[in-house]
C-alpha cells in the first residue's frame, strides 16, 4: 500500500509541479509573484472544456487551441500591465495581480456562470495494472505529458539563445542588461512561456477536476508552496517541489488524516521560507 | 576603545574576514585601505553586529558587545555610515536625521533641535524639507553622516564617505571630520581617497584578502612594499 | 484640545452619530455598520501593512481568532463578548508577535506568502477542530439582545458602537503616527537595515506593531460575529477577507490614518449598492473592486488620499498638504 501511495503521490505531484512551473518561471525572471496565476489556470481549463464541449476536441489536443490563446493573453498582460510595475514595490506588484485575478474570475462568473463543468473522457475511470500497483489511465497520461513538457522546456532554456537569455535575466537583471540582453523583451517572452505552461497544465487538470470561476484558488496556494520549495525560476525545482508536496500530501492523508493533510503544504512553505528561502534548487540568496 | 579579537566572517565557503585582531584608540582617526573585496565593509558589519556569521570577540569600552544586536550597539555609541547611502526615502532630510537623534532623546521636539544643530554643522540646513530623492551623491553622503552623528556616537565608522565626491567636497569633508574629532569622537574610516587618508589619519591599516597586511602612520604604510604591491601601485598620488 | 486635526475627527464623529440617530432605513444603517467595520479592520491592517511595512495577507487569521474566541466563550460559558473580545485580541496579539518574530528576516513577497500560509492553516484548523469550532457547519449565536451580550435589536446601536471603535482606533493611529514610534515605523518600512544601525529597535517594533494590528483585527472579528450572529470558516478565514483589508487600505492610501477610512467609505457602499441594485449579475461588485484596485496601483500608487488632498489643495490654495507627505508611501522608490 505504501508503494501505491508513493506512486499516486508522484503522479499528483508531477501535475502540481507542471501547474506551478509557469508561476516559477515568471517569479524567477520578472521577480513578481503572480497572484492571478490561479485565474490563468481557470481560463486555460475553460478553453479546454469548451473545445471539448463545442468542438469535440480531446483535452490533450485542446492545447493546440489553448496554447496560442494563452500565449497572446500572456503577452498582452505583460506588455500592458506587468511591464508598468516591474520596478515598483512588492506591494504594488502583489496587488496589481490580485486585482487582475479578481477581474478575471468575476468576468468568468458573469459571462460563463458559477456552474461546475467537467470533461468526460472514456479512460478517466480505467486503470492499468502493474503487478500489485493500480495506475489510473488518466493520471498515467498526464504524467507522460508532464514529463515530456518538462524535458522540452528545460532543453529550450538550456540550449537555445533565448533560453540562455531568460536564465541570465533570472540570475541578474542588471548584468544581463549590460551584456546586451533586451530584458524588456525577455520579460514578455518569459511571461508568455509561463502562460504556455499554464495552458498545458490546465488542459491536463481539466481531465481530473471540474472547472468553475474560483477553481484557481484551489491550485494557486499549492503553486506558491511548490515555487518556494523548488526555488524561484527553477523548472527541475518546480517538478521536484511538486512531487515532494504531492507525496507528502497523499501519505499524510493516508496515515494521518484526510482533513489535516492540507495543512502540510503550508507547514512546508513556512519551514522552507525560514530555513532555506532560496529553495532546494535556488541559487539566489 | 574598540577591541577586535580574532574576528572572522565566513560566507558559505568564502572567508571574507580572517581572524582579524586590532584596537581603535580613544579619539584617534584610524584609516583602513585595501583593494575591493578585501573584506573592509564586512569587518565594519561585524563590528556593528550586522554580519550574521561573524565569530570572534568585539569589545567596546572594555565591555564585550559580541552578543548584542546592531541597534543596541548603536545605543552604546557605535555609529556608522553605509558605502551606498541607505536613506529613508519617504522621510525628509530633517526627519532622516531625527530618526538618529530619537535613539538618544525621548521626544520629537528635542530630536528636531538636535537635527537643526547637525544640519547647521554640516551645512545642509537649507535641504531640511527636501526628500532624499532630489539630493546629489555628495549631499546623500552628507546626510548619511548627519544621521550617524545624530545618534551621538563615541565611535564613528565611516565607509567610503568621500567616494564619488568632487575635489572641493573632499576638502570640505576633511575639514568637517577634523571638527568632529575635536568634539571627542573617535573615527574609524574606510577610504580610497588617499590624500584624505594622509591628511586625516593618525594611523592607517591595510586590509587584503580578509587579513591585515600592514599598520602604521600613513607615511609608513605608503612606503610598505607589500602594500604597494597589493593595492597602491601608484604611491606617488599620495 | 489644542490639536486641530483631533478636533476635526471628533467633530466628524459627532455629526455622524447624530446623523445615525435620524436614519431609520435598515439598508442605510447596514451600510454604515459594514463601512465602519471595514474601516476599522483596514485601519488595523494598516498599522502592520502600511506603517511598519509588514505586508500581511494573513490577517483573516486574526479576524477569525477574534470571532471564534468570543463566540465560543459566549456560547459555551456565557461569558460576555465584551470580555471575550479582549481575550481574543490578546490571543491574536500573542500569535502575531510570535509569528512576526519568526518571520523577521522575510521581506516583501516572502513575508506576504508566509502570512498567507498562516491564514490558510487557521482556516484548515477551524474546519477540522469540529469539537471546538463545529467545523464547516459554523456557530449560531443565539439572539438574546442585551448590552452585556453585545447583541442589539436595532442596527443603529451597532452603528454607534462601531463608529466609536473607529474613532478610538483612528485617534490611536494618529497619535502613534505623530509620536516617535511613527517615525521609527516609517524608518523600518523604508530601510530596516539603516534604521537598526541608527539604534531603532527593529525587531521589537515590528513584533509590537504586528501584535497591535492583530489585536484590533481580532476585535473587528468579534464585532462581526456579534453583528451577523453566525460564523463559519468560509466567511471568516478566507484569503479574500485578508485581501479585502489590504485593498481598502491601499485604495485609500497606506501609511496614513485617513487612508483606510477613505478606502472603506468609497468601496463598501459601492459594492453594497452594486449587489443590491444590480443583483441579477453576481460578481459585478468584485469585478469593480478588481478594476479599481488595478487602476489605483497603476495610476495612483500612493492611493486616493494624496490625490484628493492635492485637488483640495489646488482648489483652496491652502497648504493642506504641508504636514501630510510624511505619510505617503513612495511606491516608485527604488532601493
Amino acid at each position: 500500500m505504501f508503494l501505491q501511495n508513493l506512486v499516486n503521490g508522484i503522479f499528483v505531484g508531477a501535475m502540481y509541479g507542471l501547474t506551478a512551473s509557469g508561476l516559477s518561471l515568471i517569479f524567477g525572471v520578472l521577480n513578481i509573484v503572480n497572484f492571478a496565476h490561479g485565474e490563468f489556470i481557470m481560463i486555460g481549463m475553460y478553453i479546454t472544456y469548451f473545445a471539448g464541449a463545442l468542438l469535440g476536441v480531446n483535452p490533450i489536443l485542446s492545447v493546440l487551441i489553448s496554447v496560442p490563446v494563452m500565449l497572446i493573453l500572456g503577452v498582452l498582460v505583460e506588455r500592458f500591465l506587468i511591464n508598468r510595475i516591474i520596478n515598483s514595490s512588492d506591494m504594488a506588484q502583489i496587488f496589481l495581480t490580485v486585482g487582475l485575478g479578481l477581474v478575471l474570475s468575476n468576468l468568468a462568473l458573469i459571462f460563463i456562470g458559477g456552474n461546475y463543468y467537467s470533461v468526460r473522457v472514456g479512460y478517466a475511470t480505467e486503470s492499468l495494472k502493474l503487478g500489485s500497483l493500480l495506475i489510473g489511465k488518466a493520471s498515467f497520461l498526464t504524467f507522460i505529458v508532464t514529463v515530456i513538457t518538462f524535458i522540452v522546456v528545460s532543453m529550450m532554456l538550456k540550449y537555445t539563445f533565448i533560453g540562455k537569455a531568460i536564465r541570465a535575466t533570472s540570475q541578474d537583471r542588471t548584468t544581463a542588461q549590460l551584456m546586451g540582453v533586451n530584458t524588456g523583451f525577455i520579460y514578455t517572452v518569459a511571461f508568455g512561456l509561463g502562460m504556455v505552461l499554464v495552458a498545458i497544465s490546465a488542459a491536463l487538470l481539466t481531465i481530473m477536476f471540474p472547472v468553475y470561476p474560483n477553481i484557481g484558488n484551489h491550485f494557486v496556494v499549492i503553486c506558491f508552496v511548490i515555487v518556494v520549495l523548488g526555488g524561484l525560476g527553477s523548472l527541475p525545482g518546480a517538478l521536484v517541489g511538486g512531487v515532494i508536496v504531492g507525496v507528502i500530501e497523499i501519505l499524510c492523508g493516508y496515515y494521518f488524516s484526510m482533513g489535516w493533510k492540507d495543512v502540510v503544504p503550508f507547514l512546508v512553505l513556512i519551514i522552507c521560507l525560514l530555513v532555506r528561502p532560496q529553495g532546494i534548487f535556488g541559487t539566489r540568496t | 576603545m574598540l577591541k577586535c579579537d580574532s574576528v572572522s566572517v565566513v560566507f558559505g565557503g568564502l572567508t571574507a574576514v580572517n581572524k582579524v585582531s586590532f584596537n581603535v584608540d580613544e579619539n584617534e582617526i584610524l584609516g583602513m585601505i585595501g583593494p575591493n573585496g578585501a573584506g573592509k565593509t564586512t569587518l565594519f558589519n561585524a563590528i556593528c553586529g550586522d554580519a550574521k556569521s561573524a565569530t570572534g570577540k568585539v569589545s567596546f569600552e572594555d565591555r564585550d558587545i559580541t552578543p548584542l544586536t546592531t541597534d543596541s550597539r548603536c545605543r552604546l555609541g557605535i555609529g556608522r555610515t553605509f558605502q551606498i547611502p541607505q536613506l529613508f526615502e519617504t522621510l525628509t532630510v530633517k526627519e532622516n536625521i531625527m530618526i538618529g537623534a530619537l535613539c538618544r532623546v525621548p521626544n520629537i521636539s528635542s530630536a528636531s533641535e538636535i537635527a537643526e544643530k547637525i544640519m547647521e554643522l554640516l551645512e545642509i540646513k537649507d535641504l531640511g524639507a527636501h526628500y532624499p530623492a532630489v539630493l546629489t551623491i555628495g549631499q546623500r553622503k552628507r546626510l548619511e553622516l548627519s544621521r550617524a552623528l545624530a545618534t551621538q556616537p563615541k565611535l564613528l565608522l565611516l565607509d567610503e564617505i568621500m567616494g564619488g565626491l568632487h575635489y572641493n567636497e573632499v576638502e570640505e569633508t576633511v575639514a568637517l571630520l577634523k571638527r568632529i574629532r575635536e568634539q571627542g569622537i573617535t573615527i574609524f574610516m574606510i577610504e580610497h581617497v588617499i590624500s584624505a587618508v594622509v591628511s586625516l589619519c593618525d594611523r592607517v591599516t591595510v586590509m587584503n584578502r580578509g587579513g591585515f597586511i600592514a599598520q602604521g602612520t600613513p607615511s609608513e604604510v605608503m612606503e610598505n612594499n607589500e602594500v604597494i604591491n597589493a593595492y597602491l601601485g601608484r604611491a606617488e598620488d599620495a | 484640545m489644542r490639536d486641530k486635526k483631533v478636533c476635526i475627527i471628533i467633530l466628524a464623529y459627532t455629526v455622524l452619530m447624530i446623523a445615525i440617530s435620524l436614519v431609520g432605513n435598515n439598508f442605510l444603517l447596514d451600510m454604515v455598520v459594514l463601512t465602519g467595520l471595514w474601516a476599522f479592520a483596514a485601519q488595523a491592517w494598516n498599522i502592520a501593512g502600511g506603517y511598519s511595512g509588514q505586508f500581511s495577507l494573513g490577517h483573516c487569521a486574526f479576524f477569525g481568532i477574534g470571532a471564534y474566541t468570543s463566540s465560543i466563550l459566549y456560547c459555551n460559558t456565557g461569558l460576555s463578548p465584551w470580555v471575550g473580545m479582549l481575550i481574543g485580541g490578546v490571543i491574536a496579539a500573542i500569535v502575531a508577535a510570535v509569528y512576526s518574530g519568526i518571520c523577521n528576516k522575510l521581506k516583501g513577497h516572502f513575508f506576504a506568502l508566509a502570512t498567507l500560509a498562516l491564514g490558510q492553516i487557521m482556516y484548515i484548523a477551524s474546519v477540522q477542530l469540529t469539537s471546538i469550532t463545529k467545523g464547516s457547519v459554523g456557530i449560531n449565536i443565539p439572539f438574546k439582545p442585551g448590552f452585556l451580550n453585545m447583541i442589539f435589536n436595532s442596527r443603529a446601536t451597532y452603528a454607534y458602537i462601531i463608529l466609536t471603535f473607529v474613532l478610538l482606533l483612528t485617534l490611536f493611529t494618529y497619535f502613534i503616527q505623530k509620536s516617535k514610534y511613527g517615525y521609527f515605523l516609517y524608518a523600518i518600512r523604508d530601510n530596516e537595515r539603516a534604521a537598526i544601525s541608527l539604534g531603532v529597535r527593529g525587531l521589537q517594533l515590528k513584533m509590537g506593531s504586528f501584535a497591535v494590528s492583530a489585536f484590533f483585527t481580532a476585535i473587528a472579528g468579534t464585532f462581526y460575529a456579534q453583528y451577523i450572529l453566525f460564523i463559519d470558516p468560509d466567511s471568516l478565514l478566507v484569503l479574500f477577507l485578508a485581501v479585502q483589508m489590504a485593498i481598502i487600505a491601499i485604495i485609500g492610501g497606506t501609511g496614513s490614518y485617513l487612508g483606510p477610512l477613505l478606502g472603506s467609505v468609497i468601496l463598501i457602499p459601492l459594492s453594497m449598492l452594486l449587489r443590491a441594485k444590480i443583483n441579477f449579475v453576481s460578481g459585478l461588485d468584485n469585478l469593480i473592486y478588481g478594476l479599481i484596485l488595478m487602476a489605483v496601483v497603476l495610476f495612483l500608487p500612493d492611493g486616493l488620499l494624496p490625490f484628493i488632498l492635492k485637488i483640495f489643495k489646488n482648489r483652496t490654495g491652502k497648504k493642506a498638504m504641508e504636514k501630510y507627505p510624511k505619510g505617503e508611501l513612495n511606491l516608485d522608490a527604488k532601493v
